[in-house]
């Protein structure tokens, strides 16, 4: 009796001890999840900044100029994931639990406002980290200043196949979107299961538009070398009439368009062929909108129109299915935000950022090196499948979607529209992927 | 006497303040005070079109981008080259610009000449963007060395530390605007404001009004020029956007406008503004645009002769400063 | 008909269309450059501006023409206000030559504060106005078929020409508008109230502006990038054409139009080269235009 009286002491004591670091352990081990906040009430333009000590991300896109919707897009995307981590109290990072203050920098899509903006976010601002952005031309400075600043840059946006090549690439950036050579090999690949084989290439005129054009016929020679590319051009940005265009496509006898327009060309384009009493579909990645199939008097303009994503909603995971139905839940109703299932882009960088700050969670610090060291060659678990982090040119390795657009399809914004077909096609990463570019350092 | 005391003491607090700047202020100020610099010397360039010759150019951007890409090129294609002589490359690259179009623009004036110099410098663009693989399209150049200079005395100078290149930037833009200011102050500057006023008279006086305006037009693309080539090496890039995009060719415009018309500094003030404006709106960028076109609506309506008009209105009547305006302008040289 | 005309009248009927849109913008822009010396550069941004409107009213009423009527008149309204309150005001600092920089001066102002305010007002994504169902099908003309839209504005374009021409050339107004373009102070001398024309012929010219942007929002989606193009386009039409002639601006339009369709067919990529280049030709040896007769 005494005994136990005597070691009950440095038992409890230990016991508490045992208590207290479990306890802890699990603090820090308490990984934030995904979607369980209450989104009724996020708002992007009412954000709540959280002040002290945190965690400051620059968000680098245009906010003013022509593609300024762009940056309304990533911020609201950004800021959901903020809000949901934010709820949950933050991230672990150096034993203190941090909230994410997001800080936005105008590119205004120019590379020189791009740089200043930069300069101000890392000199002033002294973000941790910066994500961005719409424009290859203004993700190449992204590169340059993350490498000058030696601070992460994750790139969501920008597809240009070179912006991570020999020359361009370092190891503070990351690229989790896909890029315009995935994007055509998962659509040519998709083409090689159908029938069709005459298509058109119609493109903007500048890099992201021209490498697109390129990469296609590259993959189309590869993967459907019966194809024939029955014609080519590349029209100015926002172009204030498809009409010529048509008319020589339709000389052609195309019969799918490949085009790697996006708003408003993409919106002009599919209502020109409406208004020029054609139906012939457009493939590639911007050609989904659920804003667009109300508008199109024709309903027969649109169906086939296929699109190839990193994401897709109607991609049938378990994880995807729940996020559908939150998101869904949330705008369904919403006048503002049009887009009531996360589609493509919106559900995919959603999915991106989840995935960036769980790997600054898992990596416990802000310290640069330390996360780089543990994102290369992560793997994580998003909503429509497997991401994979490739160690050699930091080119984020993932599944691609292709869907094509059915009417009725539950996926409409009335239930009964044109929109995807019920479950989109996966195309396996390795078909997708091309190897590591040559010459890394 | 005591005027002479004041300017001297301007002078030396000007010269001071450029010369500390990169002990009190930081990286990012620094940076900013630099480009505002040399946005200022591209206006002042244009100013010597616009308000001594009274020739509106729409397309002066030309020059500024014939300067950048002219550096730029030769950087990057030829190794070793110094760093004072790439400066003189893109100011020969505007020249030569200049040259290769003044028989064309020195025939007009006015509205056709605005015009006509908005058709090059959209002739310009769309031919950098089909040139793309000299020029790099859309994505432009970027991240190209700056070249080191060795100075006999002092040793080797790393141009990539920003103070270094700050000194040597800010000196050379500071040499440009004086031999610019210089060039008003000589008999041709006379010549300028002459052919802006009344062109027959200049004629009949027996200097070629065509030959003179395609001086005038070298001159002040050379330093357009300049400014181009210090801009593309204090960016470390060169963008068809960034030096020849829609808003390029107005910009300095606007800063000539907003500094004052008819004054060789005014356009040194106007840019100036602009970029304090930019910066405080920079937590809101979607309204910076819109609070810049307010100001200047207001500008126009409400101090017609410029922000360097606050210094008239401090001692003249407005009666007095309305005439003065238009004396400016039209009747009398230069005003500092 | 063998397959190459089809194109070739296909192609032009295209051009015709853009180039009779462009003429209903650059008329106003030449009408109101010829008779008060401005170059309004915000223009444009009316023709955007009424897009926008017709849309608001659109998503009101659901009713086209009564947004083709309002939008219009509400644009014309603006118009005057901006001629009445601003321009008027710079006109009185009796500037002399100097004006002229700074009516520039005011109208870019002007340009990118309607700009920025139509992105806080409706944002920043396109934007869609529905032609009504009777203008949406397509219509066999000349044994092929032609979107009925196009032709609708056409017919439009051709209609407001004729109705510009009668009263520009027919009535006692027309003959005031025509001699206050030709000389405004002698017209004052024969005590008409010019500056009355003057905000006549600006809410004119802001009029045929808006009813261009409602009748281009159909066509394109509206979003606001909608005036750069424009502007460009008006600004070529009017130097080439001639500083205030209407003529030179209709001719001009109609070139342009075609040549951006055929460039389509034939060079595409080249257009904008050949215009500029075609337009530098012009005015080095023209500096009035190819139809202009003064300053």
């Amino acid at each position: 009796m005494k005994s136990i009286r005597a070691i009950a002491p440095p038992v409890t004591c230990i016991c508490l001890l045992c208590l207290y670091i479990i306890s802890m352990d699990i603090g820090a081990a308490r990984a934030f999840t995904p979607l369980q906040a209450d989104f009724s009430s996020y708002d992007p333009e009412k954000q709540e900044i959280p002040s002290g000590d945190t965690i400051k991300v620059g968000l680098l896109e245009p906010f003013s100029g022509q593609s300024a919707s762009a940056g309304e897009i990533s911020n609201w995307l950004l800021g959901w994931v903020v809000h949901d981590i934010n709820s949950q109290g933050g991230i672990m990072v150096d034993g203190k639990m941090k909230k994410i203050q997001v800080i936005k920098a105008d590119t205004a899509t120019q590379p020189v406002v791009a740089k200043r903006a930069l300069q101000r976010l890392i000199l002033n601002d002294k973000v941790d980290f910066f994500v961005g952005t719409a424009g290859s031309h203004i993700a190449i400075i992204g590169n340059q200043m993350a490498e000058k600043y030696q601070k992460i840059f994750l790139n969501y946006s920008a597809y240009s196949v070179h912006l991570m090549n020999a020359q361009n690439f370092n190891r503070y950036t990351f690229r989790t979107c896909s890029t315009t050579d995935i994007n055509a090999r998962g659509l040519a690949y998709y083409f090689s299961k159908t029938p069709i084989r005459k298509f058109y290439i119609l493109c903007q005129d500048y890099s992201y538009g021209q490498d697109f054009g390129a990469s296609m016929k590259k993959a189309l020679k590869e993967f459907v070398p019966t194809a024939e590319v029955v014609g080519e051009v590349y029209h100015p940005l926002w172009l204030k009439d498809f009409a010529p265009y048509l008319s020589k496509v339709q000389a052609s006898g195309a019969e799918m368009i490949i085009s790697s327009d996006w708003p408003p060309d993409s919106w002009n384009l599919m209502l020109a062929i409406d208004q020029m009493g054609m139906t012939i579909p457009v493939a590639g990645q911007f050609f989904d909108d659920p804003r667009m199939g109300e508008n199109l008097k024709n309903k027969k303009v649109g169906l086939g129109n296929t699109v190839v994503n990193f994401h897709l909603c109607n991609v049938e995971t378990e994880r995807n299915s729940r996020f559908n139905k939150i998101f869904h839940e949330r705008y369904k109703d919403n006048a503002k935000v049009q887009i009531d299932w996360p589609t493509g882009v919106v559900g995919g960088v959603i999915g991106h950022f989840y995935w960036f700050f769980d790997v600054v969670q898992r990596a416990g610090t802000l310290n640069t090196e330390k996360i780089i060291n543990l994102w290369e060659g992560d793997t994580y678990e998003s909503f429509a499948g497997k991401l994979t982090m490739r160690k050699c040119d930091h080119q984020a390795v993932m599944d691609m979607f292709v869907s094509t657009l059915v009417s009725p399809s539950k996926w409409s914004k009335t239930g009964n529209g044109l929109g995807y077909q019920e479950q989109a096609v996966r195309i396996p990463a390795d078909i997708v992927m091309s190897p590591c570019p040559e010459g890394l350092k | 006497m005591k005027r002479q005391f004041g300017k001297w003491c301007a002078w030396a607090m000007i010269l001071g303040g450029l010369y500390m700047a990169p002990r009190v202020l930081g990286v990012f100020e620094l940076n900013v005070l630099l480009g505002t610099a040399i946005f200022a010397l591209f206006s002042l360039s244009l100013n010597l079109l616009l308000s001594f010759t009274g020739l509106l150019s729409f397309g002066h951007a030309m020059f500024f981008a014939a300067g950048a890409y002219g550096t730029v090129l030769v950087l990057t294609r030829l190794s070793g080259f110094p760093l004072l002589p790439l400066i003189g490359i893109g100011a020969a690259a505007a020249i030569g610009l200049a040259l290769l179009l003044s028989p064309l623009l020195v025939r007009v004036s006015g509205h056709a000449f605005a015009m006509l110099t908005m058709a090059f410098s959209q002739i310009m663009y769309a031919t950098v963007m089909k040139l793309s693989h000299i020029t790099g399209g859309n994505d432009g150049i970027s991240g190209f060395a700056i070249p080191s200079v060795s100075i006999p005395v002092v040793g080797v100078v790393d141009m990539a530390l920003e103070q270094n290149f700050y000194y040597f930037a800010i000196s050379i833009l500071g040499l440009s605007a004086w031999v610019m200011w210089f060039f008003t102050r000589t008999p041709f500057g006379s010549i300028m404001v002459g052919i802006r006023d009344n062109p027959e008279r200049v004629t009949y006086l027996g200097f070629s009004v065509p030959l003179s305006k395609a001086i005038i037009l070298c001159v002040s693309a050379g330093f357009a020029g300049v400014a181009g080539s210090i801009y593309a090496l204090f960016q470390n890039m060169v963008s068809v956007d960034g030096v020849l995009g829609p808003l390029s060719s107005f910009s300095p415009l606007i800063n000539c406008f907003i500094g004052g018309l008819g004054t060789f500094i005014g356009p040194i003030f106007g840019t100036g503004i602009g970029t304090i404006l930019l910066e405080l709106m920079s937590a809101h960028p979607e309204q910076a645009q819109l609070v810049f076109s307010l100001v200047l609506i207001a500008i126009v309506l409400f101090l017609p002769g410029g922000v360097i008009m606050l210094y008239w209105k401090a001692n003249t009547r407005w009666m007095a400063v309305r005439q003065n305006i238009q004396n400016r302008f039209f009747k009398r040289r230069i005003y500092e | 008909m063998n397959a190459i005309a089809v194109m070739l009248i296909t192609q032009a009927v295209h051009g015709l269309a853009y180039g009779m849109l462009l003429f209903l913008v650059a008329s106003g822009f030449t009408l109101i450059f010829g008779m008060m010396g401005i170059l309004n550069i915000a223009h444009a941004s009316f023709f955007m501006l009424a897009a926008y409107v017709a849309f608001q009213i659109m998503a009101w009423s659901g009713n086209f023409w009564l947004a083709l009527l309002l939008a219009p008149l509400a644009i014309a309204f603006l118009g005057i206000l901006m001629e009445r309150v601003m321009l008027r005001r710079i006109r009185r600092f009796k500037l002399g030559k100097a004006l002229v920089l700074f009516e520039l001066m005011l109208t870019v102002g002007i340009m990118v504060c309607i700009e920025e305010a139509v992105k806080n007002i409706w944002g920043t994504d396109p934007q869609i106005i529905n032609a009504p169902d009777a203008l949406r099908g397509l219509i066999p003309c000349f044994g092929m078929t032609y979107p009925a839209y196009r032709l609708f504005i056409i017919g439009l374009a051709c209609s407001i020409l004729i109705l510009l021409s009668i009263v520009l050339f027919k009535t006692r107004l027309g003959n005031i508008v025509r001699a206050a373009v030709q000389d405004a102070e002698m017209t004052v001398a024969l005590g008409i109230n010019v500056p009355l024309v003057f905000t006549f012929v600006f809410g004119l010219g802001t009029w045929l502006a808006g009813v261009a942007g409602v009748a281009a929002g159909p066509l394109l989606t509206v979003f606001p990038g909608l005036a750069n193009q424009m502007l460009l386009d008006s600004f070529i039409v009017v130097a080439l054409g001639g500083f205030g002639s209407l003529m030179g601006a209709f001719i001009i339009s109609m070139f342009l139009g075609e040549l951006t369709a055929f460039g389509v067919q034939f060079f595409p990529g080249y257009s904008t080269i050949i215009l500029f280049g075609f337009m530098a030709f012009v005015l080095t040896f023209r500096p009035l235009g190819l139809f202009g007769e003064r300053e």
